[in-house]
């Protein structure tokens, strides 16, 4: 941090007018900006370096300097919806610690904290004016957008230039996963960080951006914003942007909603369904209506009740890439299930639980009739192609993964496979040994 | 009570209708807080067990409190949970899909405004459920609807359909709508217009200039799924005039006819070349490949009766709809227009119901009246007031025109500040008008008070009272009721009253019969005009009642017992003449009634002592008029030239001829001429009056029938005749001489020689 930013800050402080939570805000951006001068180092090498991987664009060294010891690790291991009393049960000061200081981490990424993205994501919603592309457009709001882009009549470049500055500022301000800010970008800009045009954002693909020509003419003569509410613009009598009579062939179903999105109003909603899960879009819903359109109840008995399964829990996440996540763990737990040959004639049973522990939000996905194919060892040494992409494409920066699961003969252990945790293999003993094979995603605020 | 914890002020009232005013007409149901300040004040009353919190999901992002904002939505959802009886709905203009846990709902912002009064209005009555401010009315089935109607958009083909050969103009739902529906039709741009006007509106600017074969309408679309506007809306192209009207139309929907039979317009299914068809693109297709034949003008109004449209339930009220509709019949069929009226024209043109009955009940222009027929016979100027607390709606022009524009009458009307009078204070100030307009005619609408349109009891309906009151203080005065009901029981219950006519106002079952609008208002310039030609009965009784005030306590028993007669006779004579308008002879009984009293009033002995010598009373005094002699008798009055005159005369007579029975004439002309000091019998119009009563009135004839002029004549000559102020002595020396003892001597041997 340069030092004419001390200098401001401490002027700002001694400021006797500010109140005690202004000055508590100002400590807390003072502390995140200390924070992020010393990530990036003091020279501009260093700086330019940090920056290469905090997008990815090199790797980093061996992601297991960075993880706690195993002492920390004991409220973790408590994350499974009956967590206490696997917590009670474990003993796992007496556990074997099989971790294996040669695991092929090559294949990894460099592990990303799913705190930012929470913070991220949460912070872009909140954003004065990033928050008017995640919502309605009202009456009040409009006057919002009018009184920070200082105009009297609605003017759509104005109100675009402001969002884009301001996201410009946020994506500096907050870390996350170089595929949020993708989709972010993507849904603002219809570019990529390079400025190229893309051909689609999202899981879906969709065409239209903030940044689209036809938006713009729209919007120009309308003088409305283009995600104006239905009350607004049934009141002006003006159409909303659709994707029949503005612009066509841009229509879609969006997979993960199973919906019909047929107008630019339509999409705004899309896009914070995609990032707020909350009563309303609950990833209860979601995940039912993932698990009706690719069959996956047709080929597993699904438990999903409500008392473990809470539907109103607000988290802001990448639910593409959480959808993605069950998708494959289902999709594994089809193919492991199909493997044991005694098996061939039951449905998997899957408990699916999503619930709060501490600061973090847990989705468990339990199979519980059947064990694990591999050992401990194996596990951890080698965590497999699907583990691995598994972790590269949806899980890190998302989430963390953790795995507690009846090996068989080696008995029943918790292993975090993805989490700031080192991965290592912790025995619970006294536990069932039809306890089955329970992945947990861990998603931090 | 429900808290509506919302900041955004501006939205709550433009953009859904929810002005600070509106919210105060619940204001012991729900209180709106705009603020955290006010929200952290209340927190203690708001935060009970029996309440219901209605909070925008972003309410503390713009406050000092932003970073807590999702930990605070979290410990209301917790206190919701511990206490069932608390409700809590989130809402958010993010929000796009309606969700309902237990007491615990999450609503986008639209839906929460859009059946807030629903809500409230069931709040009145009873513990409504959070189903009915997520899904409105029907809950269950707006739910199923909604979807329905998502599944719909998804499985609808993406290719557009393709109609050869015929033109299509299709109606797209305004948020969820079919893209790319057919192939070269022309796209309404809809904004799911719901109410009357809107359609009406939708219709006169996008289907008025060119002709479609096919028009394409949505089945379900707007804030209720469950209204089904699509009906309306296809009954609204019928009973609208365009070139579309007779149109095929094809309502698109993704409910089988089952959902749709208690519907108000199902009806119109059942007309030609209305259809239902699924929600696909190749039923589009289909369903324009029905041959029927065109539906022609001509078959219009009977396809459309089959509707069967009853009066709508939003409506004010029944008698709303038969003002409104008589108003616009009797306006237009004597064509004659205002503001108001150009108001409810307007209301005719836009409200389903109105324009149902118009297709159904055309008026055509042979129907309509033209000035002349406006005429009404009267004699002078006659003074018309009408009561009416919705003159004002148009029935004011309508009067107006006949009255004042085509037979200038002198018209007034009372009626305008009703609305903020109690029943007491309207029957007075009526009164108080018609006393000091001095209304020859009075026009009274039949329900005045708010109350009288929930009350059941006619005899509190505030127009009896005031018909009574007017009644009571002269009922000569002609009061016609103006009216829509038609009920049997009123009516009489009004004319026992003493209402004198009714004008019925024209209700649409009247108007089946086509010509009833130019049939009633010739009715009623006929009712006027009879009411005119009894209005003479108000000054009939000003000289009746200034009679009886004639009247004073007696101590005369003779005298008591005449005022009874009096009165009885007036009463009497005042019913019959009530009956001319049935009958002119009634003039005639009349007449003869009091010419009774002339003669009653003669043979009082107070007035007129007929004993051997007839004396005229005049004061304490007697005067001598008459006295018989031995061989001849004596009066101080003889008649010449028509009337009794001041002459003395002697007649030589016989002796059986001493006892002579002395006509009305004499007598009547001696107490002019005595007691009221007249030179002779002609005043007072005595002559005409005996005359009249030997002529005319004895032998009634229809060619030379008596009338009011007659009756005004006599009961002014009561008036003087009978008041015993009018006693002048301006005659009494003049009588005759009473008889010496010597005299009457002679006379009595005379007798005793017989």
């Amino acid at each position: 941090m340069a030092k004419d930013k001390y200098d401001f800050i401490q002027e700002v402080l001694k400021n006797h007018t500010l109140s005690l939570a202004q000055r508590e805000q100002i400590l807390l951006l003072t502390s995140s900006e200390i924070k992020r001068d010393k990530k990036l180092g003091n020279t501009l090498e260093e700086r330019i370096k940090k920056l290469e991987e905090a997008v990815g664009l090199i790797e980093t060294k061996d992601v297991q300097e960075e993880l706690p010891s195993l002492s920390e690790f004991h409220d973790v291991s408590a994350l499974s919806p009956g967590g206490k009393a696997i917590s009670e049960k474990r003993i796992s000061e007496k556990s074997v610690n099989v971790k294996d200081d040669n695991l092929p981490t090559n294949a990894l990424p460099k592990y990303i904290y799913p705190e930012n993205l929470y913070k991220y994501l949460f912070n872009y919603n909140q954003n004065p004016i990033l928050k008017s592309t995640c919502h309605d457009i009202d009456i009040d709001e409009l006057e919002n957008i009018n009184s920070y882009c200082e105009t009297e009549i609605y003017d759509y470049e104005k109100h675009l230039e402001k969002i884009l500055e301001a996201f410009t500022t946020h994506d500096k301000l907050y870390f996350a996963p170089p595929k949020v800010k993708s989709l972010i970008r993507g849904y603002l800009t219809g570019k990529d960080y390079y400025g190229n045009t893309l051909k689609g954002w999202s899981t879906d693909n969709i065409k239209i951006s903030w940044s689209h020509p036809n938006l713009l003419e729209w919007a120009s003569k309308n003088k409305i914003p283009p995600n104006s509410s239905l009350s607004y613009l049934k009141e002006k009598k003006i159409e909303g942007f659709n994707f029949d009579g503005n612009i066509s062939g841009y229509g879609f179903t969006s997979k993960l909603f199973n919906k019909r999105i047929q107008t630019f109003r339509e999409i705004v909603l899309h896009f914070k369904s995609l990032f707020h899960l909350r009563a309303g879009n609950s990833l209860k819903s979601i995940l039912t209506n993932i698990n009706k359109s690719k069959e996956y109840d047709k080929k597993i008995d699904f438990e999903l009740d409500e008392e473990i399964f809470s539907s109103n829990i607000e988290l802001f996440t990448d639910v593409d890439k959480l959808v993605q996540a069950y998708s494959k763990l289902i999709e594994l737990i089809i193919d492991q299930h199909n493997v044991e040959q005694h098996q061939k004639d039951s449905k998997p049973n899957v408990v699916l639980s999503f619930y709060e522990h501490g600061k973090s939000v847990c989705l468990s996905i339990h199979h519980t009739n059947n064990k694990y194919n591999k050992t401990i060892t194996d596990t951890i040494k080698r965590m497999g192609q699907t583990y691995t992409n598994l972790i590269n494409q949806q899980i890190n920066g998302v989430c963390n993964l953790y795995l507690r699961a009846n090996f068989g003969l080696d008995g029943v252990a918790f292993i975090p496979l993805w989490s700031q945790f080192q991965v290592s293999a912790h025995k619970l003993e006294g536990e069932e040994s039809s306890i089955g094979v329970e992945h947990i995603l861990e998603f931090c605020k | 009570m429900i808290y509506l914890i919302d900041d955004k002020k501006l939205r709550q009232e433009k953009d859904f209708g929810w002005p600070s005013e509106k919210l105060v007409k619940y204001k012991d149901k729900i209180h709106p807080i705009y603020t955290l300040d006010e929200l952290q004040n209340r927190a203690k009353e708001i935060f009970q067990r029996e309440n219901k919190v209605f909070y925008h999901e972003s309410f503390l992002d713009n406050s000092i409190q932003n970073e807590e904002s999702a930990i605070k939505r979290r410990s209301l959802e917790e206190f919701a949970k511990k206490h069932e009886t608390f409700q809590l709905v989130i809402f958010s203009g993010s929000k796009n899909s309606r969700v309902i846990k237990k007491n615990i709902a999450h609503l986008p912002v639209a839906v929460v405004y859009q059946n807030l009064q629903l809500f409230l209005e069931l709040y009145k009555e009873s513990q409504p459920k959070l189903e009915h401010l997520a899904y409105g009315a029907n809950p269950k089935i707006e739910n199923e609807l909604l979807d329905k109607l998502e599944k719909s958009l998804l499985e609808i083909e993406q290719q557009p359909a393709v109609i050869n050969n015929q033109s299509c103009y299709f109606i797209p739902s305004f948020d969820k709508f079919i893209s790319n529906p057919i192939k070269n039709a022309t796209i309404a741009q809809f904004f799911d217009e719901e109410d009357d006007l809107e359609m009406s509106n939708f219709i006169n600017i996008n289907l008025s200039h060119t002709k479609f074969d096919n028009i394409f309408i949505p089945l379900c679309y707007g804030n209720s799924l469950s209204d089904y506007n699509g009906l309306r809306l296809a009954a609204h192209i019928r009973c609208t005039y365009s070139p579309n009207q007779l149109s095929r139309i094809i309502i698109y929907g993704f409910v089988g006819i089952e959902y749709l039979l208690q519907n108000d317009y199902f009806n119109i299914l059942k007309t030609k070349n209305v259809f239902l068809a699924p929600f696909s693109k190749q039923a589009f297709v289909n369903t324009t490949n029905i041959s029927q034949t065109p539906l022609t003008i001509e078959e219009l109004p009977n396809q459309i009766e089959k509707l069967k449209l009853v009066v709508p339930q939003n409506y004010e009220d029944n008698h709303s709809i038969v003002n409104e509709w008589a108003i616009y019949r009797w306006a237009t069929t004597i064509n004659t227009e205002d503001d108001a009226i150009k108001k409810i024209t307007q209301k005719i043109n836009s409200n389903l119901y109105f324009k149902y009955l118009q297709t159904i009940y055309p008026i055509s222009k042979n129907n309509r009246l033209h000035e002349d027929n406006l005429k009404i016979q009267t004699n002078g100027k006659p003074k018309i007031l009408y009561i009416d607390d919705e003159a004002e709606k148009g029935w004011y022009e309508v009067f107006c025109k006949i009255f004042y524009d085509v037979n200038q009458f002198d018209f007034e009307y009372l009626g305008d500040d009703f609305k903020n009078q109690t029943e007491t204070q309207i029957i007075d100030s009526c009164l108080k008008k018609v006393k000091e307009y001095n209304a020859d005619l009075v026009i009274l609408d039949f329900r005045l008070h708010q109350n009288d349109f929930n009350n059941k009891d006619i005899t509190k309906i505030t127009s009896l009272e005031i018909l009574k009151k007017i009644k009571k203080h002269n009922p000569g005065i002609q009061v016609i009721i103006f009216s829509a009901t038609n009920k049997v029981w009123n009516l009489q219950a009004l004319q026992n009253a003493g209402a004198d006519d009714f004008i019925i106002k024209e209700s649409p079952d009247l108007s089946t019969d086509h010509e009833y609008s130019k049939n009633a208002i010739n009715k009623m310039v006929s009712t006027i005009s009879a009411a005119f030609k009894m209005s003479f009965l108000k000054k009939v009784y000003l000289k009746i009642e200034g009679i009886e005030k004639l009247i004073t306590i007696s101590n005369n028993d003779i005298e008591s017992d005449f005022h009874i007669r009096l009165k009885s006779n007036l009463s009497i004579a005042f019913k019959l003449l009530v009956e001319t308008k049935h009958s002119a002879k009634y003039f005639n009984y009349a007449y003869l009634q009091l010419f009774q009293i002339i003669e009653d009033f003669s043979n009082l002995s107070y007035v007129f002592k007929e004993e051997t010598d007839v004396y005229v009373c005049v004061n304490d005094k007697e005067v001598l008029v008459q006295q018989t002699l031995s061989d001849k008798w004596e009066s101080a009055i003889s008649f010449k030239d028509g009337k009794y005159q001041l002459q003395r005369k002697e007649v030589h007579i016989k002796p059986e001829e001493r006892s002579r029975r002395l006509d009305t004439n004499f007598k009547i002309s001696a107490i002019l001429i005595f007691r009221l000091g007249f030179e002779n019998s002609s005043f007072l119009k005595w002559k005409d009056i005996y005359t009249i009563r030997n002529t005319k009135a004895a032998h009634f004839n229809l060619e030379n029938n008596l009338d009011e002029k007659s009756i005004y004549i006599i009961l002014d000559f009561i008036t003087n005749f009978i008041n015993p102020q009018k006693q002048k002595e301006t005659n009494i020396n003049k009588g005759l001489k009473v008889k010496t003892f010597e005299e009457s001597l002679e006379l009595l041997k005379s007798r005793y020689k017989k």
